[in-house]
Parts: C-alpha cells; sequence; structure tokens
C-alpha cells in the first residue's frame, strides 16, 4: 500500500527553528512548519497545553497566502523546547491510533449487531 | 458564574451569549488525566447509523481540537482519483472546451486510491498503469430514422456518464477490476444532430486541498450533544408551547394524576438548538439549554469512490503519518 501523503517535492526540511532563541537557552523554541495549518498545529497545541512543564504553546499562521505555520513552545527550566514538542507528537500519535482502533472496533461490531 | 462539576462538562446556551466554551487555553490546567499517561478508555466510538454512502457516528471524550483536525483531513487529506487531464479530439458541441473539462473533472470515480500512487510532476499525460487511469468518451448525435422534428426524435443527445469508457493500461484490469464513474447518469452535455465529442481523459490521485474535485466526501460535519434541563414543571397551554419551541420527538406531554399534561424530556439529541425558547420570557427560565463539550455527533457522506467506515480509519492514519515525518526529522537534527 503506498504512502497516503504525496511525496515532498521541494526537497528539504519540513521543521526549522527561526532564529534569535539560541541565546536564552534550550526552553524557548518558535518552530516553523512547511506545508501544515490549523490541522496539525491545533492539535500539536492541545498536545503541549496538557504537559505540565510547558508554560507557553501557541500556534499561528504568518499569512494565509504561504503554507507556513509558527508553534512556539516555552518551558520550564532544565526541559528543552524541543522535548516538548517531540512528547506532543508522541502523544498526538498515541491519540490518533486509539481513535482508529476504537472507531475500527466500533465498525465491527456494528455490522455484527446487523447482520 | 456557576461552577460545578456538571458545567465543566457543558457549555450554556443563553439568550445573548454562549457562555463557558473554553476548554482550558491555559497551560497547567489539563483536566482528568495527568500529562504523562494516555487513558486507553479515554475515547468512546459509537455508531449510529451506517446506510450506503452515510455515517453517523458519535465520537465522546474528545478534545475538538482533534475532533476538528480529523474533519478537516477527511475533507481536504484523505486522497481520491478524479479526471484531470483532457485530450479533446473533436468537440462540436455547445458547451465550451475548458467548460466540458472541468465538468469531467467533478465526476466521482469509484476506484480505491490507495492501489494508485501519486503521479510526479512534469511526467507525461498518458502516464503509467500505477498512477494514471485512462477514459475515452465518443459520441455523436445523430437523427431518429424516419422520425419528425418533435423531441425524442435524436439518438445520443443527452450525454450522460455511461457514455465514458475505461481503457486498463497494462495490468489494471486484473488489479483493480472496474474503474468507472460512480454514479451511471450524471450529465455532461446535450447534443443535437451532428454534434460530436471525441476525448480522452486521464485520471490522477490528488488531494481535496488541491482542488475539490478530489476531496472523497460530499461533506463531512459533526455538532455537540444537546443537553436540556427542565428547572420548574411546566403544564397545559405553556406546556404545548414549550413542546413546540424544540424540534419534533424532543419533548412530549405526558399525562399527570390531576389530568393535566405535563412536559417532558424524552431525547435532546434531535434538537436543533435554535433557541426558540427566549422569545417567550415566562418559558425562558423554565429550562436551561446547553451542549455536552466533548461529545461530537459526526455525520460523513462520501461520494462513493470509499465507503464513509474506510475515510476515518484513512484520515487517522494521515495524521499518524505526518507525526512519524517529523518525528524522523526531529531525531535526525538530534544525532
Amino acid at each position: 500500500m503506498s504512502s497516503l501523503l504525496p511525496p515532498d517535492k521541494d526537497g528539504g526540511n519540513r521543521l526549522s527553528v527561526l532564529e534569535g532563541d539560541t541565546s536564552s537557552g534550550e526552553e524557548c523554541r518558535t518552530y516553523v512548519f512547511r506545508k501544515e495549518n490549523h490541522t496539525l498545529g491545533n492539535c500539536l497545541r492541545t498536545m503541549l497545553l496538557k504537559n505540565p512543564q510547558v508554560q507557553f504553546a501557541g500556534y499561528t499562521i504568518p499569512h494565509p497566502s504561504e503554507d507556513v505555520m509558527h508553534l512556539r513552545i516555552q518551558t520550564v527550566e532544565g526541559y528543552p523546547a524541543q522535548s516538548a514538542l517531540r512528547k506532543a507528537f508522541v502523544d498526538l500519535k498515541t491519540h490518533a491510533s486509539q481513535l482508529k482502533t476504537k472507531f475500527v472496533t466500533a465498525v465491527d461490531n456494528f455490522e455484527k449487531e446487523g447482520s | 458564574m456557576e461552577f460545578s462539576s456538571a458545567s465543566v462538562n457543558k457549555l450554556s446556551l443563553k439568550e445573548f451569549e454562549v457562555v463557558n466554551t473554553s476548554s482550558y487555553d491555559f497551560t497547567g490546567h489539563a483536566p482528568g488525566v495527568a500529562g504523562n499517561k494516555v487513558d486507553p478508555n479515554q475515547y468512546k466510538i459509537n455508531i449510529i447509523k451506517q446506510e450506503d454512502l452515510f455515517l453517523e457516528f458519535d465520537l465522546i471524550g474528545c478534545e475538538p481540537s482533534i475532533a476538528n483536525a480529523l474533519r478537516r483531513l477527511i475533507l481536504s487529506d484523505v486522497p481520491t482519483m478524479a479526471i484531470e487531464k483532457v485530450h479533446i479530439y473533436q468537440n462540436t458541441s455547445v458547451m465550451q472546451d475548458e467548460v466540458l473539462a472541468h465538468r469531467l473533472g467533478l465526476i466521482p470515480l469509484k476506484v480505491d486510491p490507495r492501489k494508485f500512487k501519486y503521479k510526479e510532476k512534469g511526467a507525461p499525460d498518458e502516464g503509467t498503469e500505477e498512477d494514471t487511469l485512462e477514459y475515452s468518451l465518443k459520441v455523436k448525435c445523430k437523427n431518429k430514422q424516419g422520425a419528425g422534428p418533435e423531441a425524442d426524435s435524436y439518438i445520443d443527445d443527452k450525454i450522460y456518464t455511461k457514455h465514458i469508457q475505461w481503457i486498463p493500461k497494462g495490468n489494471q484490469e486484473v488489479d483493480i477490476g472496474e474503474a468507472g464513474p460512480v454514479e451511471d447518469d450524471i450529465l455532461i452535455n446535450k447534443l443535437r444532430p451532428g454534434h460530436e465529442m471525441a476525448m480522452k481523459m486521464f485520471a490522477v490521485k490528488g488531494q481535496g486541498r488541491d482542488h475539490a474535485k478530489f476531496s472523497p466526501v460530499a461533506t463531512v460535519f459533526y455538532r455537540l450533544l444537546p443537553t436540556i434541563n427542565l428547572v420548574k414543571d411546566v403544564y397545559d397551554q405553556d406546556a404545548i408551547r414549550l413542546q413546540k419551541c424544540f424540534s419534533p420527538g424532543v419533548m412530549e406531554l405526558e399525562p399527570t394524576k390531576n389530568g393535566r399534561k405535563k412536559a417532558v424530556i424524552i431525547d435532546p439529541r434531535d434538537d436543533a438548538c435554535n433557541r426558540n425558547v427566549y422569545r417567550y420570557p415566562e418559558l425562558a427560565d423554565c429550562v436551561e439549554l446547553g451542549k455536552v463539550k466533548d461529545h461530537f455527533i459526526f455525520n460523513v457522506e462520501s461520494t462513493g469512490a470509499l465507503p464513509p467506515t474506510d475515510l476515518v480509519p484513512m484520515a487517522l492514519d494521515i495524521l499518524i503519518e505526518k507525526c512519524d515525518t517529523f518525528l524522523k526529522e526531529i531525531d535526525m537534527t538530534n544525532t
């Protein structure tokens, strides 16, 4: 089964960091996502806000004509912003997998009841 | 503002405002589960109705951002096959070439897009058997033999999708089976005697974010489960008026021991939340209207390419794939 997402024709990384934060330590970063929008941004923000070590999490789409999303993360001392981002992705993946299994089971049960 | 354990989950529909809508948009207040563990029984999904191309299901215990992401993914990220390039050899009909090509692109095709690859940029129109489907449309309108100038005296004057023929490439006939349009009776064009159409169409895999023709659903939407709370008992004439304020089936009148009729809530699920109660000031303080914040009633209507029960897992697969891509990039920059 081929991948559901189209290949990235422009090459390079989809994720990069906005400059200017490295001098203040590891705890604050603005991540720049190419080709992402509210679908992923709002989900990541929700997952980040559930993390008690995150002090600030917000996302914005700087201009609707450009397919770019910025995600700002500020964390407590000693906890790098990148770890918070990584954890948010892992949590989002877990939630999505759980939803998928629950849905598939629900469909199976519904079809069994019908027949 | 009242704080009670019930109000954590419910938003209130007042006469001029909706209150208690925010779901903890600030840090340090995550309700329920502590940040580290994901509760395996957090989500509940109930399938309510499943018919053909319609699917109605309940998603309970979900964050609004994830429910919205699911809706957005189904609408714009789940791929479909649709006609993209049309080579027109002959078109003497009244419809312009580009309008005709636009209409052909919008025709839903009954093909599983998972069996195909995305076409590379700059590849030739004809494509390979792995990324392109080829169709042909060849019609000529003629007069019926021996018929007068009344209506119904033409042959092939209305061109439907049943006139489109699939030309399988390579192994496609074995691997895919059938790849025609979902419906046979979609009107494409109207001709008169002497008009002729001859063209070849090439369908590719695409996403709804590129063009709406690639969206696999007619639409997908969700609403929150309404709640109605009767604060005071309502009888007789007032009860009849109260019943009319809500959608049919939500409220019924039950006879009491004294012979009066009392208003009783049967099932608030079907309520359209039009807040009609507030038009009658004397009834407005008898009910409390609200919605359950984490109970989403989803409605998915597929165009026919994929059954709606396949679309939801595909959308979640896409979300998982996105997470994997970015996790890989994060780990690569670390090492």
